[in-house]
């Protein structure tokens, strides 16, 4: 049951940190399909940091998040910067980088790792996934005052309305004299932050804490993420209940032969599909009272008039 | 009669100058990052010249994963055109070579009945997936970005739960699948690699291109991908044709799940495929390196089958993972759709008269 626990609070918390940051990007009117890219690639500097400095305690863990926060920053400017600079379309940058980021950190896994199987993690006995470890109820916690302090932002402050106004009507910041494309920027990168946390987080539930690191997968929590930020439409206020929502429901499926054991195969693969059935099902429901950005995934062009 | 001089000057400046510019950057840019993680980059050429033409075998194979190549990014073409970007191409291909794998088992003593049926099982259930994918955005506004991931997703586990080692089915052997006689009719050319689909799918493609080139349907089709409010206003059926795209679209994901089950060895079904194989990434560079045009996509096919094909000798002359020359599908992939337009605000022209002017003016100022 622990470890079921343990699962459900670590993976609320990267779906939290995941889709606050790409909400904010999105929010700003930059589409984020990469965000998978950015977990799996931010994970890697997590995990070499723990190699190199050959610890396994709390200062390691700290460093490494801040790397993979970095990493995380430096990969995602090249969706941000071509879509900003180059007008590129996201959907299709987003896409290469998913297909760049697998082999990119296998690859470099391979260079950088002492064993052939991978690096090697060996996390304390309190933070490893099996004993219910209590840091990661603070990562949660962290994950929820995050949660808050953007619902603060987005609605109460000058930048929040500067982030909605770079998604919604880009023109009218323009004319105020704002610069449009800097506060793209500039949000893009605050939501690669948040993502980067949630890679170092994803090191943690690929190992479990105590096995080797091999880069291949995210397991798909970067696409669940998205999926929590379209469910959520946008808002803010929802995107913490989804994630702690899908977060039970990827745990619970992921790891349900601890709970039973008279499942069969079908049944298991079925109930692994359910994290990614939700959406479908919810979708159609919600939708029609779209909240999205209105000029998601339109490059600001200053002297061009809008429809 | 007047001659038609074409004009050098200008002749960088066409969207297709800048692609293959962006695509020789990105080339570039691929082969310095794989240089990163190998002693010898230069090998990398030969493993793409060994991966594709040592033997007859190996040319056999090129052509095989060309052909799924160019049955990919005509779909995806086809798609673009009407503004679709179909990302749920992926989970098409799966689900099409478990479909045709599990019928090819049930059927061994029959191969073209088993090829029939499952073209067409596979056929209908494409289509369902995308005129599901256009319906819901249609008529609920529903994200089609987000429904596609999330399907391909679905179409993953149902995969594991046919082909999963632990399915304990009579199909999975403890090595992995085992052996269909799927190849059997359509073996022949260059030691029993080549299918018949190679030409198939080149006249299809050319057919596609004629079709959307000559036809006042396929001219409809397009004016609907480039302005719905335009195709509306003119009496243009949008919807109605998206689906009839969506058929088309089908049509070739279908050929291309037959076509990636027999470039497997025997017909064996790998037990451990990714939720979305590599071919079918790539072929959303093709359909954009092709731009959109049936015909183009053969020869860019040809390009990134090279390329595909040098992963089966890259371990042997560069001491990597295979999968790194997927790195240059990625790179190729973000160049493309990035740099063109970077490549549109260089002027050689004016940098140089600037440079020039600039020139003159320090020997004066001297």
């Amino acid at each position: 049951m622990n470890i079921v626990l343990g699962n459900i609070v670590l993976v609320s918390t990267i779906l939290i940190f995941a889709s606050i940051g790409s909400f904010l990007t999105e929010r700003s009117g930059i589409p984020n399909i990469s965000v998978e890219a950015i977990l799996l690639v931010s994970s890697f500097g997590y995990a070499i940091i723990h190699d190199k400095m050959q610890s396994q305690g709390y200062g390691a863990m700290f460093l490494g998040i801040i790397v993979s926060i970095v990493i995380a920053i430096v990969f995602s400017w090249i969706l941000v910067l071509t879509f900003i600079k180059l007008r590129a379309n996201t959907i299709l940058v987003g896409t290469g980088l998913n297909m760049l980021s697998i082999p990119l950190t296998m690859s470099l896994v391979k260079v950088s790792a002492k064993s052939s199987q991978g690096i090697n993690i060996d996390l304390l006995e309190s933070m490893k996934i099996n004993n219910f470890p209590w840091v990661y109820l603070i990562f949660l916690l962290l994950g929820i005052l995050m949660i808050i302090a953007t619902i603060f932002v987005m609605l109460k402050t000058r930048y929040g309305i500067l982030i909605n106004g770079a998604g919604e009507n880009p023109h009218a910041l323009h004319l105020a004299g704002l610069k449009v494309n800097s506060i793209r920027f500039l949000t893009g990168t605050v939501g690669a932050a948040f993502a980067g946390v949630a890679g170092a987080l994803i090191c943690h539930f690929s190992t479990g804490g105590s096995s080797f690191y091999k880069g291949t997968t995210a397991y798909g929590l970067g696409f669940i993420s998205l999926g929590i930020v379209i469910l959520s439409q946008w808002r803010s206020k929802w995107i913490g209940l989804f994630a702690i929502m899908f977060g039970i429901t990827f745990s619970i499926s992921y790891k349900i032969t601890y709970l039973t054991n008279n499942l069969n195969h079908v049944q298991l693969m079925m109930i692994s599909a359910i994290p990614y059935l939700i959406p479908i099902v919810i979708l159609p429901i919600i939708s029609k009272s779209h909240n999205f950005p209105k000029q998601m995934g339109v490059p600001f062009i200053a002297n061009k008039r809008g429809e | 009669m007047k001659k038609n001089n074409i004009n050098f000057k200008n002749i960088w400046s066409t969207n297709i100058s800048r692609t293959i510019i962006s695509a020789v950057i990105g080339l570039f840019l691929s082969w310095a990052l794989i240089s990163l993680f190998t002693k010898s980059p230069t090998s990398f050429i030969n493993a793409i010249i060994d991966g594709s033409f040592l033997n007859e075998r190996k040319i056999g194979s090129f052509l095989t994963v060309t052909t799924i190549l160019i049955s990919l990014g005509v779909s995806l073409s086809v798609c673009y055109k009407a503004n679709f970007i179909n990302l749920s191409i992926p989970g098409q291909l799966l689900l099409s070579a478990t479909i045709c794998y599990l019928i090819a088992y049930k059927i061994k003593n029959n191969p073209s009945l088993a090829i029939f049926i499952s073209f067409i099982l596979t056929f209908v259930l494409n289509s369902f997936i995308n005129v599901f994918i256009i319906l819901m955005n249609k008529y609920f506004k529903v994200n089609m970005i987000v429904l596609a991931i999330m399907l391909n997703w679905i179409i993953f586990y149902i995969y594991r739960i046919y082909m999963g080692t632990e399915s304990g089915n009579e199909w999975v052997t403890a090595s992995g699948s085992a052996r269909t006689n799927a190849t059997a009719n359509f073996s022949g050319i260059f030691g029993g690699k080549l299918s018949i689909f190679f030409p198939i799918l080149i006249v299809l493609a050319v057919g596609i291109w004629i079709f959307f080139k000559w036809t006042p349907w396929g001219f409809q089709m397009i004016v609907s991908g480039k302005s719905i409010k335009v195709a509306e206003t003119l009496g243009i059926k949008s919807t109605r044709n998206l689906i009839w795209i969506s058929f088309i679209s089908a049509l070739f994901s279908s050929l291309a799940g037959m076509v990636y089950l027999f470039s497997k060895q025997e017909g064996v079904l790998s037990t451990e495929l990714p939720a979305a194989p590599a071919e079918s990434w790539i072929g959303l560079v093709v359909a954009l390196m092709a731009f959109s045009n049936p015909i183009a996509t053969i020869p860019v096919s040809f390009f990134f089958a090279l390329l595909l094909q040098s992963q089966t000798t890259i371990q042997f002359y560069a001491e990597v993972n295979n999968n790194v020359v997927d790195l240059t599908n990625g790179v190729l992939m973000i160049s493309i759709t990035s740099l063109p337009f970077a490549i549109s605000r260089i002027k050689v022209k004016d940098f140089k008269k600037n440079y020039l002017q600039k020139q003159k003016t320090k020997k004066e100022g001297r």
